[in-house]
């Protein structure tokens, strides 16, 4: 079995795994990183399409969070795929993680978040 | 009754070329969201206009960078292990992985920047 390790690797021990767990674990990423850039193009949406809120700036905080959220997701699925591939080489179990339960509650906040805001818009007229 | 096709003598889910395949469509569609968030920061008449084009223009070469690495790495795979048997190992993706999350962190901040200016 070859092994072509580059500059960038996060650990080099143990062996390469099954070449199907490598480019799963990699679509995995990619899919986690998508998500990211989604998060990250709702933020532009949010000041382009949305019209005003009641309150001013409303918008641009929610357009911040959402940015934010995908940068920070962006870095977190990085480190997910470091340590997923290293367990993988290592042959042991996977590690367990937090991040859909986390994503989860930040856009449950986001849309308790919103909601708000279309409610009191919509009494103020 | 309709004879069996013959067997390959290979089962499906070994064939490499499904994951490899899989992989690079991976690749691709993740420059979506890219794309959109470029046309509507180019569509919309939005202050500041250098910021918003800067943007723009920060999106699409992350998404050509996405594209690039996603295109090297399944050129790199089909020729270098164009039939791995399950069990063999391939080189991870580090570099790539490193390259492209650096990047969305770099225009999820400009993105927050910008959005956090605009009028």
């Amino acid at each position: 079995m070859t092994s072509e390790r580059t500059d960038a690797e996060p650990d080099d021990t143990g062996s390469d795994p099954d070449y199907r767990f490598t480019l799963a674990n990699e679509r995995t990423f990619l899919a986690w990183f998508r998500t990211a850039l989604a998060l990250i193009a709702g933020g532009v949406a949010v000041v382009q399409l949305v019209p005003e809120f009641a309150f001013p700036g409303a918008r641009h905080v929610l357009g911040v969070l959402l940015a934010a959220m995908g940068g920070g997701l962006a870095l977190v699925s990085v480190r997910r795929w470091q340590r997923v591939q290293t367990a993988m080489r290592r042959d042991q179990d996977l590690p367990p993680t937090r991040m859909p339960a986390l994503l989860g509650l930040g856009l449950a906040a986001l849309t308790a978040f919103v909601l708000v805001l279309i409610v009191v818009s919509s009494v103020r007229g | 009754m309709a004879p069996r096709p013959r067997s390959t003598g290979r089962r499906l889910r070994d064939r490499p070329g499904r994951q490899l395949e899989r992989t690079e469509l991976a690749w691709e569609r993740s420059t979506l969201s890219l794309v959109a968030a470029a046309v509507l920061l180019l569509l919309r008449h939005v202050e500041p206009t250098w910021g918003r084009i800067a943007l723009a223009v920060a999106d699409l070469a992350l998404a050509l960078l996405v594209i690039a690495l996603g295109r090297r790495r399944g050129h790199l795979l089909r020729t270098r292990h164009p039939r791995p048997a399950p069990g063999d190992g391939v080189p991870d993706a580090s570099r790539e992985v490193l390259l492209v999350s650096a990047g969305a962190m770099t225009v999820a901040l400009a993105t927050a920047v910008l959005v956090a200016v605009q009028r």
